[in-house]
């Protein structure tokens, strides 16, 4: 078992690893000219010279690469061009308010996924049928940017029951947590559907049932248990992806969380900003599927026997 | 009190169903309380006169950098920041004429000589007094010609201090805008010329409101307390970048910002009928133009010319901007002061812009081309001046930039829709972009023949003044130094909560600190 997690962990590390030197040479082949990106409309030539000394673009790639790993490790990822101030300050402003919005979608996808789910696969014939098919099918449909901009018209503009974006407190992240929510419901809901279904046809619940346990506790405690596994791949797949940011909802809403940083970032040829924003998520990323690779073990005996 | 195992099952359920209405009911409640304390913050006016409440203005843009130097940019954000950070001597009033400001009392004593009389009680915001020595040194620097609003004024303008509180201002040639940039010019302190790192930190000036914070998308002000004419009616002013259209016409529709700047034509549509909102439309004189840079392709009169024929102005104008904008015929805005119908018209003809395209470059030319959000409906604009290019033979490479990044790396581009603004009133601001160091980093743009037509404007005397200012203008206009697309008339859509909020026909908000809102 410590062989597992061990390995686990050092692939992790060498998957950020990889991700920072290839984030650092395409951008560094791709972006421009760093000094000309940085320095404003009426920056002399010395001073453009003076920017290209201070991101060391003057010297072999080699030696710049180094050069930017010794930084990173000491958590210093350069400073944005665009805003002028330390990239890890930006990312840690801009992350916890991504991760609110991630966590808010999150718990209200899983829970609804769970709760619709279950009963959708309990009573196939049923309105909860009838509405998690809806539902999934809405979500599945419909882009973010569209229910983004209806949920603003409808619940920020026409009834003025929520800020129509901006991250000022609690209130501005229900809407774009709700339009997210629908995005990665869809997935989350028939995954866990197909589960449950599957699961309570096993020979178990049928015995369940002939003790008379009560439909509640055989479907939300016993067949839960088995028919969570596979949502819990789909959740792992769903933090990288809202960790990520979730640029389109954050771009409507005017969220300022990871998400709209990044597409500054890219759209201001901000490398430094660029560079900091993957290496974070997709290190973020990498920890989340490690930890979920982790819980499948503790949830699963038939795993962790596997690698014993 | 009741066993629940007692209790029928009818009875549980109705005891669940109960619960669980309570909780859904406290848990909207809560939801509600929360989201209506952040939608309608707490605005009530103080009563005894003191700043009280908030303004939020919503941006298409950034300031240009986290640099608090006022003569080191132009941009939108920028001059609203110093405008309201900043005393000029003089200042614009609601119909653009001068007024007095640290300077009370004025008088040209000869055609190149304007002497002052300065006000003594006027303090920075860190409490330091206003001297001469800082309007000196802030004068002084203009007149040296190395920044980028140097042309705001004649190379070699200087002040003499005869006194605590007498000034002269000399300008070496005869400078008929002179009171128009003393005006304009921001007056800073002579710590911070002499240590120009000092405006990286923040803006230490002697108006209206203080500088309190910058985050790079949200600038946000202070009331000063102490100042001389007052303290502000309004105790907060916030400048909010939201790069996005719809999310800006949300912000505005749903009481996070109060004043939409610089909207387009589907903005007014949103708000047609709307009684919580009217447009003001005091424009600054202003003009779209796709900025062309003269060390590339377009350095080739030829290639610019084809290009005046190539673009359907008109049709622009009318489709895409909804006739909000005039189209002129000179090298000016329409409604800036003196401003005249060139001869030459460079009416739309794409056979004479693909002849012109071979004349000048057989074997064809690429042109790169950054697109944003800066000007209204830039991306629609811009997609049609290429398309119109590519008619002529011309290839297009075009980059999308966040406006930040666009404001700070036009001119690596050889053409972009940018917006030129008569800061000043006076169109010797815009005429003046076109030389020194602006018309170097602007356009790459250094015309000596050009610059004798300016010095000639400048120096003209009243009654000749149009003629050589249409001269000048005209040079501009035959040669298409650049693409002039048309007027830019700004219109700003101002929640009614906002009173008394007025604009003076510049840039800034000079006049903001008479606008206070109700509760």
């Amino acid at each position: 078992m410590k062989i597992f997690i061990f390995q686990r962990i050092a692939q992790a590390a060498i998957i950020v690893c990889m991700i920072t030197i290839t984030v650092f040479i395409i951008l560094r082949l791709s972006a421009g000219d760093p000094a000309r990106i940085k320095a404003p409309v009426f920056a002399r030539a010395d001073i453009i010279e003076q920017y290209r000394r201070d991101f060391g673009t003057d010297r072999p790639l080699v030696e710049q690469l180094m050069s930017f790993v010794t930084n990173a490790v000491q958590g210093n990822l350069g400073d944005s061009f665009r805003y002028q101030a330390p990239v890890t300050d930006l990312i840690f402003d801009a992350m916890p308010k991504t991760l609110a919005l991630a966590g808010a979608a999150l718990l209200f996808s899983v829970t609804i996924a769970i709760v619709l789910g279950s009963l959708a696969a309990q009573r196939p014939q049923s309105i909860w049928a009838w509405l998690a098919s809806t539902v999934a099918l809405f979500g599945q449909s419909a882009p973010v940017f569209w229910t983004g901009s209806i949920l603003v018209l409808v619940f920020a503009v026409g009834l003025g029951w929520f800020p129509a974006g901006g991250g000022d407190g609690f209130s501005s992240i229900i809407l774009p947590a709700f339009a997210v929510m629908l995005s990665i419901l869809p997935t989350q809901l028939r995954i866990l559907r197909a589960a449950m279904e599957r699961a309570l046809q096993d020979e178990y619940i049928r015995t369940a049932r002939a003790f008379g346990v009560s439909n509640v506790r055989i479907t939300f405690v016993y067949a839960l248990k088995n028919a969570f596994l596979p949502l819990l791949t789909v959740i792992g797949l769903d933090v990288g992806y809202l960790l990520g940011g979730v640029i389109v909802a954050e771009v409507v809403f005017a969220y300022p969380g990871i998400g709209e940083l990044a597409l500054i970032a890219l759209n201001s040829r901000d490398f430094p900003l660029i560079q900091g924003i993957t290496i974070v998520s997709a290190s973020i990323f990498v920890a989340v599927n490690l930890a979920i690779d982790l819980l499948y073990t503790a949830l699963d005996p038939r795993i962790r026997l596997e690698h014993t | 009190m009741y066993e629940k195992e007692n209790l029928p099952v009818e009875a549980i359920d109705e005891t669940r169903r109960e619960f669980m209405k309570s909780t859904l009911a406290i848990g909207v409640t809560a939801s509600a309380a929360v989201g209506m304390s952040s939608v309608f913050p707490l605005r009530a006016l103080a009563q005894d006169g003191t700043p009280s409440g908030s303004i939020v203005f919503g941006n298409a843009e950034p300031p240009t950098s986290n640099y608090w130097d006022p003569a080191a940019g132009f941009g939108l954000v920028d001059e609203q920041v110093a405008s309201l950070l900043y005393d000029s001597l003089l200042a614009f009033d609601e119909s653009g004429a001068v007024r007095p400001a640290i300077a009370t009392k004025w008088e040209m004593t000869d055609d190149k000589t304007v002497a002052m009389t300065i006000r003594t009680d006027v303090s920075f915001h860190d409490g330091t007094p206003v001297t001469a020595q800082d309007i000196k040194a802030t004068i002084d620097r203009l007149g040296l010609g190395k920044l980028a609003q140097s042309m705001v004024a004649t190379p070699g303008i200087t002040v003499n201090i005869l006194a605590d509180d007498k000034i002269e201002v000399t300008s070496p040639q005869v400078f008929a805008p002179m009171m128009n940039a003393l005006a304009y010019i921001k007056i800073l302190p002579k710590v911070n010329i002499d240590n120009p790192d000092n405006f990286k930190d923040a803006a230490n000036g002697s108006g209206p409101y203080k500088f309190a914070s910058y985050n790079g998308n949200v600038v946000t002000l202070e009331a000063n307390d102490k100042y001389w004419r007052g303290a502000p009616k309004t105790k907060t002013v916030t400048f909010r970048y939201i790069e996005d259209a719809q999310a800006r016409i949300s912000a505005l529709l749903s009481g996070q910002v109060d004043i939409l700047t610089r909207v387009s034509p589907e903005d007014l549509a949103r708000v047609e009928g709307n009684d919580d909102f009217h447009v003001t439309n005091v424009s600054p004189p202003a003009q779209i133009i796709a900025i062309y840079q003269h060390n590339g392709p377009l350095g080739n009169p030829k290639l610019r010319q084809a290009l005046a024929h190539a673009i359907d102005r008109e049709g622009i104008a009318k489709n895409i901007m909804k006739g909000l904008n005039k189209v002129g015929f000179s090298s000016l805005p329409t409604n800036a002061p003196f401003y005249e119908e060139q001869k030459q018209r460079f009416d739309y003809d794409p056979d004479k812009a693909r002849a012109l395209v071979t004349e000048a470059y057989p074997n064809g030319v690429t042109l790169r081309m950054s697109t944003s959000t800066l000007v209204p409906n830039q991306i629609q604009i811009d997609q049609i001046i290429a398309a119109s290019l590519e008619q002529i033979g011309i290839t297009v490479e075009v980059e999308r930039l966040e406006v930040g990044a666009f404001r700070s790396s036009y001119n690596t581009y050889d053409i972009n829709l940018n917006t030129l603004v008569t800061f000043d009133v006076d169109p010797d601001f815009i005429l003046g972009l076109y030389s020194g160091a602006a018309g170097e980093g602007i356009f790459h743009f250094n015309d000596p023949k050009y610059l004798e037509l300016l010095a000639a404007s400048r120096s003209a005397s009243p009654e000749n003044r149009q003629a050589a200012i249409n001269a000048a203008a005209g040079y501009l206009w035959d040669n298409q130094i650049t693409f002039y697309l048309s007027d830019e008339f700004w219109y700003f859509i101002v929640n009614n909560r906002v009173k008394d909020y007025k604009r003076a026909p510049v840039l800034g908000e000079i006049l903001l600190p008479e606008a206070h809102v109700s509760a």
